[in-house]
């Protein structure tokens, strides 16, 4: 493979990370699991210099853990990892899903949380259950840390708020309440190393009356940046959940990816489908035991 | 039989699976250079200046080659010579070869390669095949763009559609498809004493590498010399264009005196190597109310791209095969191969026949339905049976495997049962169940009858194990593990005991291509041919020393012994050595010739292939009726290949065939802009994985063909074949769309909903 010459550095610490950030003079990429940057490299000119900061050996990042309501993900820990969580499966179980469907095992293995989110791609497929979650990121530098949702720092495709000399620490956010369920859905166009064309994350909980007491719901690879829908969740919360209602829900939906992203070729095909997907998504939560049947059986 | 016919171990398998395999980037040779070709970035242009004065003053920069470096011919030769191996002052597609640059590392060549400075007169380019027939076309192959125009007359075509209760008439579109093989193309070429050159690659066919590289360098064939390496796929993408990589390298080896390696990268590969031809084709077809076919006529063009090579037998193979496996009285059928400037199409797997078949069988299931009568009672009726003539007037006189085919698969997928079960889905996802009938000749036909020739080579060595070589290809297909299985059971030795070189110009005769599932019946003759005065030289041997008489002894497992008295009997291995001490001559030469075909080329009409394989594939799928995603859940495919030598490796082509024609039925796309792939990567270009392997259910009929070694007849392309029409048939009957053009992705899926939604 034809790479630029690189000046590679390899820390074990955050200290060691810190101090090879302030000494480097000119640009620095930080590696995680490589997945991403390797591919970034090589379009890069052949007689450009790059230097690398590899960080994969910094253990302390490699854990998920739990502190009382939070939950904290260190941002090295591997898709595998997320995947195979106890905790995540119990708290937070649609990021384990997402992350099971990403690229294939050996991806899965390498890729890190930590670098789905830097990378910033608008079809990662940890980001939309993030948002879900009202998930925060901690970056840290020399001078300290600060914490940002992943909504915020994610600015837009392939831009986020990170600093030069900061590197992403720590991912953390509440465990969802006791009786909230979560699904992630993914569109593809095949079932591994599928580049995901559309997404829906979607949490939620019933009140004892039967009505829709907790819902966040957030679409992916279909926004400009990752959000939640407040304009959809409000249709939803306080109301029983019907199918009428979700059918609502996915048009509305639709709706606010055509008012953000404008008419493109391939919305005649995703707007229908990202409705559908998204009172898939809803039925899922808040529905015993899903009967397609039930809702319609034409296709629009 | 010891060994024919069981599932024995591939010969390859260990070294593959762990990592042994030597391909061509794995070798070395002391101070190699690396080789990297410049590349035209418009479809269309005059080459105004080529300047490597820059290039050339780069350190580590050996040797740049323009076409006025070429020695010999700057020719590839395929079938028409119009193809050069660097652009001559002019490029007809993007990515066609402009100049080869040879460096110290790979780095320094891409660099060079960089600045070598190429001026271009951009020119119009022609990108519509369908455009490139008009009169005012621009003009870029001969005087009508038409690399070939191929036709069959059977019959009163009028009259035919006269008789006809019910016409149908339609028009489809199938895509490019990319071979995808896991091996880039690359080869590494080795100056030798004498002025002559080796080269080691990956390839299908060394003879047709050893022909370009002679022209080439304007070297005589005897002084070239081309060495397959384990080969990581080919799929018949590595059939002609590795003439060009050959070439390329053999070029800088020869200027530089020094061994030089060129690898392609993925992206160079899926641009400017070979795909299959994307097809258009008008197909009408008439039929009785009793549903017997009475005429069919087909007009169909095959995008080419910019250079003729192997299209004219593509589209030869694609109207040999246009009708299917079906008796039909009148016929005519017109079909052209196109330039457009765009990469040039070549051989894939099936060779121009999954076009057509996806038109012909999306026909057959459309006429079924409008007759309302089970798509597979009406193949019942109208198959070709032993006594038919095919379309081409062929007499089919044994061997005829479809009707059992077709009972095989409907009956193991239970087709009756699942029709019915599956036209009560209400719900949100619906499941359909579809097929498809097909056959395919075996071997180049009348339409390579030149190249129907192959040579062999077996030595029997004194420790008893035996070598051999023949002039065909092991390319991931088994040809190795099927050969050795033959060997041995003819000399009476184990399956362990026989080993095959690889394959080498140097050791037997030009055998032609590895192609047109052809190597298990030729090299397979020419093994038994070389095998036979050996073994009449072991039974002299073996009645010395049982004294007895040659003609009274026979081969028994693995000794010889006398017909009337099993009891005396020899091991075979006593005979060896005991041939040995004898000063005997162990080795020999086989040779065959492929059975006569014939062709008239004004009516269509003639034996075209030695031999037919025959087929019927069973889908079922499940379709998403909110995303319009297919799930495809099975397919059962039961193939007539007249002997399985190896079951396991049948079972695995029939596995991987279908997951390859699934692909091109459903998601492969070569995506396109004024000319450039801008998909030239796994990433973009969709292939099926590992997770979207429906069950395979293979099923193995034997009708056995006289003239196949063991009653074999080839078997390799066919399993990809008829799998596009059987899983769109299965959507239509899940979901009553029409589908007419590939590959059938959700979008097109949609479009094709709400075109019935419209009414139209
Ligand atoms: C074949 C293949 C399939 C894939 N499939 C999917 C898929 O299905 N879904 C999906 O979402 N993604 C997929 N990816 C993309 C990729 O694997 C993921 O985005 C992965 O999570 C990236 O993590 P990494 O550790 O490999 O990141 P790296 O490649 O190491 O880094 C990615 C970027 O983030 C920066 N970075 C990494 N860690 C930090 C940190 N701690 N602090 C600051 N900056 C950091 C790097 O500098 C770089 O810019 C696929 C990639 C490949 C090659």
């Amino acid at each position: 493979m034809m790479l630029p010459k690189i000046n590679y550095i390899k820390v074990n610490t955050l200290t060691e990370a810190y101090d090879a950030i302030n000494q480097c003079l000119g640009e620095l990429s930080i590696l995680a699991g490589e997945t991403d940057l390797l591919i970034e490299l090589r379009k890069k000119d052949l007689d450009t210099h790059q230097n690398i900061l590899d960080i994969s050996n910094i253990n302390l990042l490699k854990e998920i853990k739990e502190n009382g309501e939070l939950i904290k993900i260190g941002s090295l820990v591997t898709h595998t990892q997320l995947a195979e969580s106890p905790i995540l499966k119990k708290h937070a179980a649609l990021l384990a899903q997402a992350a099971s469907m990403i690229g294939s095992l050996q991806i899965r293995n390498r890729g890190t949380i930590g670098g789905n989110i830097c990378n910033a791609s608008p079809c990662a497929d940890t980001v939309p259950p993030l948002v879900a979650l009202d998930a925060e990121v901690t970056l840290s530098s020399i001078d300290g840390e600060r914490v940002l949702p992943v909504a915020d720092f994610i600015k837009g495709p392939y831009k986020t708020a990170r600093k030069s000399d900061e590197i992403l620490t720590c991912i953390s956010f509440k465990k969802l309440p006791e009786g909230c369920r979560s699904h992630f859905i993914k569109l593809g166009r095949r079932n591994a190393l599928s580049i995901a064309r559309l997404q829906v994350a979607v949490v939620g909980m019933l009140d004892n009356t039967g009505n829709i007491c907790y819902i966040k719901l957030a679409p992916g690879s279909s926004m400009p940046t990752p959000t939640r829908l407040h304009e959809v969740e409000k249709m939803l919360i306080n109301e029983k959940p019907t199918s009428d209602l979700f059918v609502e829900a996915g048009e509305r939906t639709a709706q606010i990816m055509i008012e953000k992203t404008g008419i493109r070729w391939s919305t005649e095909y995703k707007k229908p489908v990202l409705a559908a997907l998204v009172r898939r998504g809803l039925e899922k939560v808040f529905k015993k035991t899903t009967n397609h049947g039930d809702t319609e059986t034409q296709s629009r | 039989m010891r060994i024919i016919g069981k599932s024995v171990n591939r010969e390859d398998a260990y070294e593959k699976v762990t990592g042994k395999a030597p391909f061509t980037d794995d070798l070395s040779f002391a101070g190699m250079l690396y080789a990297k070709v410049k590349r035209s970035s418009f479809p269309h242009a005059k080459l105004l200046r080529v300047d490597t004065s820059k290039a050339k003053a780069l350190t580590g920069v050996h040797d740049i080659a323009t076409s006025n470096e070429i020695p010999g011919k700057n020719l590839v030769h395929v079938v028409i010579d119009d193809q050069p191996l660097l652009a001559d002052g002019l490029v007809k597609y993007i990515g066609e070869p402009i100049a080869v640059v040879a460096a110290e590392t790979p780095e320094i060549a891409e660099e060079a390669c960089e600045l070598i400075d190429v001026e271009y007169d951009e020119l119009p380019a022609i990108l519509d095949p369908l455009k490139s027939r008009g009169e005012d076309s621009v003009k870029i192959y001969g005087e009508d763009n038409i690399f070939a125009h191929h036709k069959i007359r059977k019959g009163d075509i009028e009259q035919g559609f006269e008789q006809a209760d019910i016409i149908l008439e339609n028009t489809y579109r199938t895509p490019y498809q990319e071979h995808a093989y896991l091996e880039t193309q690359g080869m590494v070429a080795v100056p030798r004493f004498g002025g002559a050159i080796d080269i080691h690659g990956s390839m299908q066919c060394p003879f047709y590498v050893q022909q370009t590289v002679s022209d080439i360098l304007g070297l005589s064939l005897n002084k070239v010399r081309v060495i397959q390496m384990r080969t990581g796929g080919a799929f018949g993408g590595k059939e002609d264009v590795p003439s060009l990589v050959g070439g390329q390298a053999a070029l800088s080896a020869y200027r530089t005196q020094r061994p030089v390696k060129l690898i392609y990268t993925r992206e160079e590969d899926i641009i400017s190597m070979s795909k299959r031809h994307p097809g258009w084709i008008r197909y009408k077809t008439g039929m009785t109310r009793e549903g017997e076919l009475t005429a069919v006529e087909i007009e169909f063009i095959f995008d080419s791209g910019a250079y003729s090579t192997l299209s004219s037998i593509v589209l030869w193979r694609g109207i040999v095969h246009s009708v299917g496996p079906y008796n039909v009285p009148n016929v005519k059928v017109d079909a052209y191969a196109v330039a457009t400037n765009k990469v040039p199409c070549g051989a894939f797997r099936g060779f121009g026949s999954p076009q057509v078949i996806f038109a012909g069988e999306t026909q057959m299931n459309e006429l079924a339905d409008k007759l309302g009568m089970d798509p597979v009672d009406l193949r019942r009726k109208n198959i070709l049976r032993v006594g038919d003539r095919t379309a081409t007037g062929q007499l089919l006189d044994h061997s005829v495997g479809i009707g059992k085919t077709l009972e095989a698969a409907c009956g193991k997928a239970d087709w009756m049962r699942k029709k019915e079960e599956y036209s009560k889905d209400t719900g949100e996802t619906r499941r359909g169940i579809g097929l498809s009938t097909i056959f395919y000749g075996v071997g180049l036909g009348a339409g390579g009858k030149h190249l129907a020739k192959t040579g062999a080579y077996v030595q029997v060595l004194k420790d008893c194990t035996v070598q051999f070589a023949v002039g065909t290809t092991e390319m991931g297909q088994g040809m190795r593990t099927v050969l050795t299985q033959i060997v041995a059971e003819q000399l009476g030795v184990s399956y362990r005991q026989v080993f095959m070189m690889e394959t080498d110009t140097s050791r037997v005769p030009d055998s032609g291509p590895t192609v047109a599932s052809r190597a298990t019946v030729m090299s397979g003759n020419a093994l038994i041919e070389a095998c036979k005065p050996i073994k009449q030289t072991m039974l002299k041997t073996a009645a010395k020393l049982l004294n007895s008489r040659p003609e009274y002894l026979e081969f028994s497992g693995e000794e010889i012994m006398l017909q009337k008295e099993p009891k005396a009997k020899v091991a075979v291995t006593q005979v060896i050595e005991e041939c040995h001490n004898n000063n005997e001559n162990m080795a020999s030469e086989g040779w065959f010739v492929a059975p006569t075909t014939s062709w008239n080329a004004e009516l269509g009409q003639g034996k075209a292939y030695f031999a037919y394989s025959w087929a019927t594939n069973v889908a079922e799928v499940e379709v998403d009726t909110k995303t319009y995603e297919v799930k495809v859940l099975s397919i059962t495919a039961a193939h007539d290949m007249g002997k399985a030598i190896n079951p396991t490796q049948v079972e695995g082509q029939i596995e991987g065939g279908s997951l390859q024609g699934m692909g091109y039925g459903l998601m492969e796309e070569v995506l396109t802009e004024n000319g450039r792939i801008i998909n030239p990567n796994f990433s973009t270009y969709i292939i099926p994985t590992a997770l979207d392997t429906p069950e395979v259910v293979p099923l193995i009929v034997e009708e056995p063909f006289e003239d196949g070694p063991y009653g074999a007849k080839g078997f390799g392309e066919q399993p990809l074949m008829g799998i596009a029409p059987a899983v769109t048939a299965a959507i239509s009957d899940a979901i009553g769309v029409k589908l007419h053009e590939l590959p059938a992705t959700p979008e097109r899926i949609m479009d094709a909903l709400k075109r019935k939604g419209e009414g139209k």
